[in-house]
């Protein structure tokens, strides 16, 4: 039986980097887009704590909301827009699942910051955005990082679901091998979709270690390590 | 020059208005120290922050210069004015340098003048800048991450500093160690300061005037040996002490109380003695060590110069006293 995976991983060399590939960019895109919304809508809600309450609660309800249900969800809606299956209510559906993490840790990681570092900032004459851009964002940059790590490698996983609507990606393999009932192509799906996260969240953790402040480095903080 | 006028802060709170600045009135003169003294929640770190406006005050003025500081935004105000506080806040993610660079950065200076500058204002400081320019403030001790605090405040060569209780969190050998250090970079400086302070020995120490704050209001505004000498009501006498005066003999140099005339005590007997800028608090302790009542005094030769006597110390400090008595008359006078 091993031996029989391990030839149709060997045969499907080709296929499986391409899915790999197919499923890289989704979640990258998605990861992006999510990095693109979080992290601002983190910071803004740091500025009144009633809306950072609201948003945090709502960005919890979403992640309880199963994958599967959500891409179903989509579709009639997403119909509208010819756009029902496939890539693009896949890349929505990751957008939303990782937008928790990075909001909560932005806002975290923001509202953390030493209030006597913001007092010495604000004493000092830097405007809000210098002090954002000078002080708060290189100090929250660690915290930050650990929660779109801990975004991706949840998202790979769910990517790995919306082979179901016809996204590509690694799923193909597994949603392949349940309806033909061949235990070989599950098992290359589910081996190549863990292997992809653990690869990525070490990627990720040597890519958050280079973008730590250097003045921080002695105290260093990791969230999320493996 | 920073004058206060009428200043008052009156908090919104959800029992009601709480007072925390009533109406302070102040002037300090140019190159001086003023220390804003008190007990925890007397109002004088709201007035420290009302200068540059970390606290916006509820009415009242207040002038630098002569310029009244509402003329300018609040973010000019602010790089126009050196601020120091307690818990120091060096930026952990910048080095030393850059931390020294932030305002001048920010007020567009070049490159080179910044670095000169940096450099400068490290050795003012009594830090190699080979050394410390490129560490990270986790590097460095509670006494040197303050040192480049000041020297960051002091980095656009600001007229005016403020100073919120700046060297509480130090250990007290390395505390007195940075006042006279701070004191001496003062007399080349001559800004104007103001210091927050609940220390009174500190505030005698470090200040050319003392402001004594109490429940948002000013007290008293005088010299520190006015402030000991004359307090100007039961709280100020209550705050500063019943052992004030022995508190004024740090504020007297020897030279100021010599006797010339007095013949030399013969070194046999007396093997102690004080040169004329020791304060008279150590020819106190040294005269009640040795179990005498005077001292000879002598210069840096080792040339005899004259003697101090406990009578003579009695007399200088007593002497604000009776001038008193002479002004109230014989039926008033200080309580003592």
């Amino acid at each position: 039986m091993v031996l029989e995976i391990w030839l149709y991983m060997v045969h499907n060399v080709d296929l499986i980097v391409s899915r790999t590939i197919e499923h890289i960019s989704l979640v990258g895109v998605a990861i992006g887009l999510a990095i693109l919304t979080g992290v601002p809508i983190g910071i803004a809600i740091t500025q009144n704590k009633r809306v950072a309450s609201v948003v945090l609660y709502i960005g919890a309800i979403i992640m309880t909301i199963p994958s599967i249900a959500l891409f179903g969800l989509m579709i009639p809606v997403l119909s509208k827009f010819g756009q029902g299956i496939g890539y693009v209510p896949a890349v929505i559906a990751v957008l939303l699942y990782s937008q928790l993490p990075i909001i909560r840790n932005t806002y975290t990681a923001i509202t953390n910051v030493d209030p006597a570092l913001r007092e010495a900032a604000r004493g000092m004459g830097m405007t809000p955005l210098q002090r954002l851009r000078k002080v708060e964002i290189p100090l929250a940059i660690p915290v930050i990082m650990a929660g779109i790590r801990s975004a991706v490698v949840l998202n790979i996983g769910i990517m790995a679901i919306a082979a179901y609507i016809g996204a590509g990606g690694l799923g193909v393999f597994i949603s392949q091998g349940i309806s033909q009932t061949d235990p070989r192509q599950l098992v290359t799906g589910a081996v190549a979709v863990s292997v992809l996260a653990i690869v990525a969240d070490y990627a990720l953790l040597w890519l958050q270690r280079r973008l730590e402040p250097a003045g921080l480095k002695s105290a260093r903080v990791l969230e999320g390590a493996p | 020059m920073i004058r206060l006028e009428e200043l008052t802060k009156i908090f919104e709170t959800r029992d009601g208005r709480a007072v925390a600045a009533d109406h302070v009135s102040m002037e300090v003169r140019e190159g001086e120290i003023c220390i804003l003294l008190g007990p925890s929640g007397c109002g004088k770190t709201t007035t420290l922050k009302m200068i540059n406006r970390l606290i916006p005050p509820t009415s009242g003025k207040v002038f630098i210069n002569g310029q009244d500081t509402t003329d300018y935004d609040t973010i000019t105000l602010r790089r126009g004015v050196g601020y120091v506080i307690q818990q120091i806040g060096l930026f952990p993610n910048m080095t030393v340098a850059e931390n020294i660079g932030v305002v001048p950065r920010m007020l567009g200076w070049d490159k080179r003048r910044i670095d000169r500058r940096i450099a400068e204002l490290l050795e003012m400081v009594s830090l190699d800048p080979a050394v410390f320019m490129k560490r990270f403030p986790k590097e460095l001790s509670g006494g040197q991450q303050q040192r480049v605090g000041v020297a960051r405040a002091l980095a656009a060569d600001p007229p005016v500093l403020l100073m919120d209780e700046p060297f509480g969190a130090i250990d007290p050998i390395n505390r007195g160690l940075i006042q006279d250090e701070f004191l001496k970079m003062q007399q080349k400086l001559g800004k104007t300061i103001l210091f927050v302070s609940h220390d009174i020995d500190e505030a005698v120490k470090m200040g050319d005037k003392i402001a004594l704050f109490s429940e948002g209001k000013l007290q008293q505004f005088d010299s520190p040996d006015n402030v000991l000498a004359h307090p100007a009501n039961d709280f100020v006498a209550d705050f500063v002490g019943r052992d004030r005066t022995l508190k004024r003999l740090p504020l007297t140099c020897v030279a100021d109380v010599l006797e010339t005339g007095m013949p030399q005590p013969d070194a046999g007997t007396v093997r102690v003695h004080v040169t004329g800028s020791d304060d008279l608090r150590t020819a106190v302790s040294l005269m009640f060590a040795h179990e005498l009542d005077q001292l000879p005094c002598m210069d840096g030769q080792g040339r005899y110069l004259g003697c101090v006597t406990l009578a003579g110390i009695t007399r200088h400090l007593g002497q604000t006293y009776r001038n008193a008595d002479d002004r109230s008359g014989p039926a008033g006078g200080t309580e003592g």
